[in-house]
């Protein structure tokens, strides 16, 4: 079995998620990008969406990240992102009424920086939420 | 003439009742400042690891980037001054305006147009009764400031600083904060946030950690990476700063208040005996009063 990569994700308030994992799977700029043991050394941008980390034991965590960026760097991944919540934690209704007013005040141009942050926090979170309920039912 | 024992008393209720409030306050500040240290202490791992990821694209990357920049002359400077939203905190806020006047006559000597930016109620009461006009002010989170407070106003002023000078844009960025030493010692600090010197990674990586920089694979290029990463490090820095000053806030109002309350039972202490001699006083005249009139009617 290939060595388990230490993966780390972390915000400003704090660590989010530590642990052990064998496959990382994230949202970057370029697309989706999937990260297995010895992976090159890689420092990438994210865009706001699901990450999804297979533990040891073959759970699936799925983690909402807003944007930031990720590195990988002999098996270790770390996550760095403005804010992240764990994907069991998200109210996917409520993101989704959320969502639909940032939509509304992107549409009317008068959305300011702090209103498109936030668009990119829902965004990530309904992306993962929505993930965690078709893996996990 | 001296005052009378109901004065006596009246002013040592007084003086208790304050010292309730100042315990009160001072016992709050002690447990806010634990509170502030700790989040202080969650951001860390976050500060690591994004110093070292810039420091490792900085030196990868030859290009000098708009915000690394030193500008060739420099004209206009932009000051962000960090204080309190309330009072009550011994000279945390006198020491902040103290250090601001001192860095914005140096600027007026050296003949640069400074913009003020303030951060917290109090500097701000300052300078707008003084006439002085602010380019930017934002309070109420002197106590508590969030991620977000920091990203606002990080986000503004890097966009000062990339905007030309005609256009009302800015050569240097000023950050006028209190470091938190220890819970009895803060000292206000002036950082030049931009143009910015990547210099902190260098020395906490350790050499096994210490990647040759062109392993690394960048998506996109590493320009944009760069592009990237650089605004998240100012805000960093300028969350840093606002979570600094705010422990020191705490420390500082935690230090004031305890000072006040001794100060009011030294007070007590000395009203208690004064009274003590008024009732005494009067006890003694009354009794000379009876013994005179029996005295007076033996004889």
């Amino acid at each position: 079995m290939a060595t388990p990569m230490q993966v780390e994700v972390v915000s400003p308030e704090g660590q989010i998620w530590e642990g052990q994992s064998v496959g990382v799977s994230v949202r970057n700029v370029e697309g989706s990008l999937g990260i297995l043991s010895d992976h090159e050394p890689l420092l990438t941008i994210l865009a706001p969406g699901a990450a999804e980390i297979i533990t040891l034991d073959g759970r699936r965590e799925v983690i909402a990240v807003s944007g930031g960026f990720m590195t990988v760097n002999e098996n270790v991944v770390t996550i760095l992102t403005d804010s992240a919540e764990m994907g069991h934690e998200i109210s996917l209704e409520e993101a989704r009424r959320e969502l639909a007013q940032l939509e509304e005040l992107r549409g009317e141009g008068d959305n300011d920086d702090e209103d498109e942050h936030r668009y990119n926090q829902v965004l990530s979170q309904i992306r993962a939420a929505e993930k965690y309920h078709e893996l996990h039912g | 003439m001296p005052a009378t024992l109901r004065e006596l008393r009246e002013r040592r209720k007084s003086v208790s009742a304050t010292m309730k409030i100042t315990k009160a306050m001072e016992l709050i500040a002690a447990s806010r400042v634990m509170r502030a240290q700790a989040r202080a202490r969650q951001a860390v791992p976050y500060n690591e690891q994004l110093v070292r990821a810039v420091s490792d694209v900085a030196t990868y990357s030859s290009e000098d980037h708009p915000l690394t920049m030193e500008p060739a002359e420099s004209r206009r400077v932009a000051m962000l001054v960090v204080s309190a939203d309330r009072g009550l905190a011994g000279a945390y806020n006198a020491n902040v305006i103290r250090v601001a006047e001192g860095l914005l006559k140096r600027f007026d000597e050296e003949g640069k147009e400074v913009e003020v930016y303030t951060c917290g109620r109090k500097v701000r009461d300052y300078f707008t009764f003084r006439g002085r006009e602010l380019a930017g002010s934002w309070f109420g989170f002197s106590e508590k400031p969030s991620y977000a407070d920091a990203r606002t106003i990080g986000k503004l002023l890097i966009d000062q600083f990339l905007e030309d000078d005609d256009k009302g844009g800015v050569d240097e960025l000023h950050l006028v904060f209190t470091r938190f030493k220890s819970m009895v010692s803060q000292q206000v600090q002036i950082v030049r946030l931009l143009p910015l010197e990547v210099v902190e990674g260098e020395e906490e990586l350790s050499p096994t950690e210490q990647l040759i920089p062109d392993e690394y694979h960048y998506e996109p290029k590493a320009e944009e990476v760069l592009d990237a990463l650089l605004p998240l490090y100012i805000i960093n820095r300028i969350h840093f700063a606002l979570m600094e000053s705010a422990a020191s806030e705490l420390a500082a109002r935690q230090q004031a208040m305890h000072s006040a309350t001794d100060n009011a039972k030294q007070l007590i202490d000395g009203l208690t005996r004064d009274a003590n001699q008024a009732r005494q006083a009067e006890i003694t005249q009354e009794i000379n009063e009876i013994v005179g009139g029996a005295g007076a009617l033996a004889a």
